[in-house]
């Protein structure tokens, strides 16, 4: 008994060394100190965030497939309609140039995911105002495939944020 | 050691002081990451917000006015730009307020500040046009030809083109937007963020090429010298000369 009083104090779940004065671990939120009731809600919410975590990372990957999605049919549009409907090179440019954004914001969200999707889904909205000004009858095309990749896109910013700010 | 960084190593649910390189507080228990990332949804939908205001701004001007474009319409859509940007500002007007304090300069930041903006006008003016000739385009992108019709035409040019938007451009884009990004990401990922934006609301994808870049210098001199002014001397020098050669080509 008297040998374990000089050993450090360690943590039980993570065995971080742990001050007499601290009845959390300050390295994985063990309350050390706390009822059996505590310790195993510690575990019970462990498991939870794992599970929450996990959610939220696929989140992250479908919105970053429907950035990528979205930027190949881009570049599919742009080159059928530079090349078998005629169309001038600005169509080819303007879908290119937006390929390539959705693809460098893709990949760039595999390690900021939270401003990345906020840009992607930025874009997107401005590509349809922008289309709905030029030409007010795309205004409704396309309307439930919008809203999917915005809802997509939105569940992906969120999982972001909650997966930033540590899922409780 | 400030006071200011000692009080960051304090618990913010209990207040307990903290260990270096903490991860949960000692004494209740509270996850650090949590606490310190609690605000954050707040900046993103502000952010998000403040862009979807510009876009139903950019559909009022583009549908409404587009078949009556004349100076009260210019002015009504140049007063809703700066009463938004203005309300967004007021939401966290303490750190807007900081920026605006003259700091001393050094001179490299003197001269960036005056060199490249020349710089820049001369490439965008000659790439523009280089560019719409490559394109095999002929629509005519003169900026003075849209204030021509008015009386004192120079004068209306200059204030809606080198003045107002250096002042609330800068506002809004360095100002507002580049604080709420900073507050949930780095100052690397703010730069590019607010620079993305800003060559995304001027609605032509081909001038995403060089807006872009001059939008990451302008983040950068925010972040280097953390004052709007630089920000606001460069963006004026680089519309105005545009404008001037607009002027002179006429």
């Amino acid at each position: 008994m008297e040998e374990k009083i000089l050993d450090p104090l360690q943590c039980s779940f993570c065995d971080v060394v742990m001050e007499e004065d601290q009845a959390f671990c300050v390295s994985c939120g063990f309350p050390e100190k706390g009822t059996k009731q505590e310790q195993s809600k510690f575990h019970a919410d462990r498991i939870l965030n794992m599970r929450k975590s996990s959610e939220a990372r696929g989140g992250i990957t479908s919105a970053r497939n429907i950035l990528f999605i979205i930027a190949a049919l881009k570049m599919i549009s742009g080159v059928v309609f530079f090349f078998l409907l005629d169309e001038d090179s600005e169509v080819l440019i303007t879908q290119t140039i937006l390929a390539v954004i959705y693809v460098v914001l893709g990949y760039w969200s595999q390690q900021k995911p939270l401003v990345a999707l906020i840009l992607g889904l930025l874009v997107y909205i401005t590509i349809i105002v922008l289309g709905a000004i030029l030409d007010p009858t795309t205004i409704f095309s396309g309307v439930i495939i919008r809203v999917l990749v915005i809802v997509y896109l939105a569940k992906g910013i969120h999982a972001a944020l909650h997966l930033k700010q540590g899922i409780r | 050691m400030s006071q200011d960084s000692l009080s960051t190593h304090h618990c913010d649910n209990c207040s307990a002081p903290l260990v270096a390189k903490a991860k949960f507080c000692g004494s209740c228990g509270a996850s650090i990451k949590c606490s310190k990332n609690a605000g954050l949804e707040k900046s993103v939908y502000a952010i998000i917000a403040f862009y979807v205001a510009f876009l139903v701004l950019a559909i009022v001007n583009n549908t409404v006015f587009a078949t009556d474009y004349s100076f009260t319409s210019e002015v009504i859509i140049e007063v809703a730009f700066i009463v938004i940007t203005l309300g967004f500002c007021f939401l966290d007007w303490r750190a807007i307020i900081r920026l605006y304090i003259i700091r001393d300069i050094d001179v490299k930041g003197i001269l960036m500040t005056l060199l490249i903006p020349i710089g820049s006008a001369v490439v965008v003016y000659y790439g523009i046009d280089w560019i719409n000739e490559a394109l095999g385009e002929y629509g005519d992108s003169n900026m003075f030809a849209e204030y021509v019709a008015y009386e004192n035409s120079l004068f209306w040019a200059i204030f809606f083109i080198a003045i107002l938007p250096p002042i609330f451009e800068e506002l809004a884009f360095r100002g507002f937007l580049f604080n709420e990004l900073r507050k949930v990401s780095s100052v690397q990922v703010t730069i590019i963020g607010t620079s993305f934006l800003f060559a995304l609301v001027h609605f032509s994808l081909i001038s995403f090429i060089w807006i872009f870049p001059f939008g990451i210098f302008l983040g950068y001199l925010r972040q280097r010298y953390q004052t709007l002014w630089l920000g606001m001397i460069v963006h004026f020098i680089h519309n105005f000369l545009v404008l001037m050669l607009d002027y002179y080509f006429y």
